[in-house]
């Protein structure tokens, strides 16, 4: 499958939010699983609805991106495999699916991450689109990033170049605030992708300057472009409407965590004028971290068990967003 | 897509003009759970003026819209804004480029460093109350058509849950004292609708004068 040579503001801008337009040339759909904070669960989560994916019939590669904190091989209760996607980055195999590795679970490979703390942890810019092009390139239905912890350029630019960016937050103060300063940093990243030259960083400039430091939300970035330069507001609200992360909020304890999902995208709406598609919630689930300890999959030791109707849930509602983007891009 | 302070009262309860009343009481209920200061979704996504602001402009807008009279006078308003005292909703802009507005005729030409005058002009046929179309917005202004409408600043901390702390900052034109552009404008563009100014009028010719920084300040 021939990908174009494309750099990061055109792999972002293939995304095009919800209903995002697909291209005609079947390919994978990307789904990245960030957030922020550490230990919350995106690895869980990653593999969990690679899993479901995969019963549902799917083909699903699942990918190690956690460049500094490689662990999906044990989630899945496989040993730690060569090559993985350090190899492919350090150009040591050509081709990225010399690196998947079969699951138990059919339909389900894993492209195993970088275990050397300081080869892959911080690939050069022609690496990473190299890595991205490849991704997009794989002759999967589904590619599932796990982009590891942090905000840090590589852990961005692997969430924004997917299709659907979901961000897993825990019901704490310390995870909603990492999730909110991710997401900011994400939808920045993305609008200086995107909107390259002197017209975004002046008024970017202007808007920070007005809010005496602060970072100014997008309603008012919309309104300050919409009064200096009209073609900029329409590029940005455009860009706006472009990004449109998807939410699960992972060990939800009481009947208030389960609602904090709706309120966070209510709130990321009302304050910053972006919509979000809250996708569903995980329990706390004892089991979760005794299937860890004994390395085996939680939904394949418990396929009827809460997290496992948790995550069809959630499963469901990602292929109803896919379903509708494909309605559109055959619609128009 | 606008600012808080630019939405109208549908919008900012996330409601559309025909809605129901107990459509409108189900909104204001889930706003304040789900945006409130107590909700663990709010958590360090905006700066507390700005979530200030925005809860202002909420127990503004469920105000009008929970009292049928007001609501009846509001949907008029928005129907027939030519008609109204009120725009119900502001055109989008920041006063980040010199801003226009009417000037009194002795003002020397735009462009130019303006003396503004130091006594607040004498509204001449207007009630107290009025603001003529050519007197410059200043905090004296602004204090004594408060004062016409009988309202204390008290008042109008109540009414808008805007700290009245800033509505005397505003009032005395101590500028050191206020919010930056953004939140001011938006505190600017309540106290307007609370004295039924023209919202747009009042918060550009104020910050236009701060701009211009002629405060009276310490
Ligand atoms: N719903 C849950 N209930 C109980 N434990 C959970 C749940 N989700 C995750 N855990 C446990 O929390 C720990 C962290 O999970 P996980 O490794 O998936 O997080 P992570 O976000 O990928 O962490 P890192 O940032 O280190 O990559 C694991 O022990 C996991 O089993
Ligand atoms: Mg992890």
């Amino acid at each position: 499958m021939g990908v174009p040579e494309t750099g990061l503001p055109q792999l972002f801008a293939q995304v095009r939010g919800y209903p995002a337009a697909r291209p005609a040339a079947s390919r994978a759909r990307i789904v990245a699983v960030g957030g922020g904070k550490g230990g919350i669960g995106k690895s869980l989560v990653s593999a969990s609805l690679a899993i479901e994916l995969a019963r549902l019939g799917r083909r699903v590669a699942l990918v190690d991106a956690d460049l500094g904190g490689a662990n999906l091989h044990t989630c899945l209760g496989l040993p730690r495999a060569r090559p993985g996607l350090g190899d492919f980055m350090e150009r040591r195999i050509s081709r990225l699916e010399e690196a998947l590795v079969p699951s138990a679970v059919t339909g389900l490979s894993l492209v195993g991450g970088e275990d050397d703390p300081l080869a892959a942890a911080n690939p050069r810019h022609q690496q990473k689109l190299r890595l991205l092009r490849a991704v997009r390139a794989l002759d999967q239905d589904f590619v599932i990033l796990d982009v590891g912890a942090g905000t840090g350029l590589n852990v961005l630019d692997f969430f924004l170049a997917a299709d659907d960016g979901i961000v897993v937050l825990v019901p704490e103060p310390t995870s909603v605030e990492n999730g909110y300063r991710f997401l900011k940093a994400a939808f920045y990243r993305r609008l200086r992708a995107a909107m390259e030259g002197p017209a975004l960083a002046a008024l970017l400039a202007e808007a920070t300057r007005q809010a005496a430091g602060t970072l100014l939300g997008p309603r008012r970035l919309l309104s300050a472009a919409r009064e200096r330069d009209p073609a900029l507001a329409e590029q940005l609200e455009r860009e706006m409407r472009g990004f449109r992360p998807r939410l699960v909020v992972n060990m939800a304890r009481t009947a208030g965590d389960a609602e904090i999902g709706d309120a966070v995208a209510a709130a990321w709406r009302a304050y910053f004028g972006l919509e979000m598609d809250y996708l569903g919630y995980i329990e706390f689930d004892d089991d979760a971290w005794r299937t860890v300890r004994a390395r085996r999959p939680l939904l394949v030791e418990f396929p009827q068990g809460r997290t496992a109707t948790a995550m069809a849930a959630i499963a469901g509602r990602l292929l109803a967003i896919e379903r509708a983007a494909a309605v559109t891009a055959i619609g128009g | 897509m606008k600012e808080p302070a630019e939405q109208d009262h549908y919008e900012v309860l996330d409601l559309t003009p025909g809605c129901s009343d107990v459509e409108v009481e189900a909104a204001y209920e889930r706003a304040r759970r789900q945006l409130g200061p107590d909700s663990l979704a709010t958590y360090a996504l905006v700066a507390p003026e700005e979530s200030r602001l925005f809860l202002a402009r909420l127990e503004e807008a469920y105000r009008v819209l929970a009292d049928p009279e007001a609501r009846r006078a509001y949907d008029l308003a928005r129907r027939f804004p030519e008609n109204a005292r009120q725009p119900p909703s502001a055109p989008a802009a920041l006063p980040a480029s010199p801003v226009l507005e009417p000037r009194s005729a002795a003002g020397p030409p735009a462009g130019g460093p303006r003396e503004e005058p130091t006594e607040p002009p004498r509204p001449v046929r207007k009630a107290e109350s009025d603001l003529p179309a050519d007197a410059p917005i200043t905090g004296e202004v602004l204090r004594r058509i408060r004062e016409a409408r009988g309202l204390s600043l008290d008042d109008l901390a109540g009414r808008t849950r805007i700290s009245r702390r800033y509505f005397e900052a505003i009032e005395q034109e101590r500028f050191a004292a206020l919010p930056v552009t953004v939140y001011l404008r938006g505190f600017l563009i309540s106290l307007a609708r609370e004295l039924r100014l023209d919202p747009l009028r009042v918060s550009r010719g104020y910050l236009d004068r701060v701009a211009r920084g002629s405060p009276q300040d310490q």
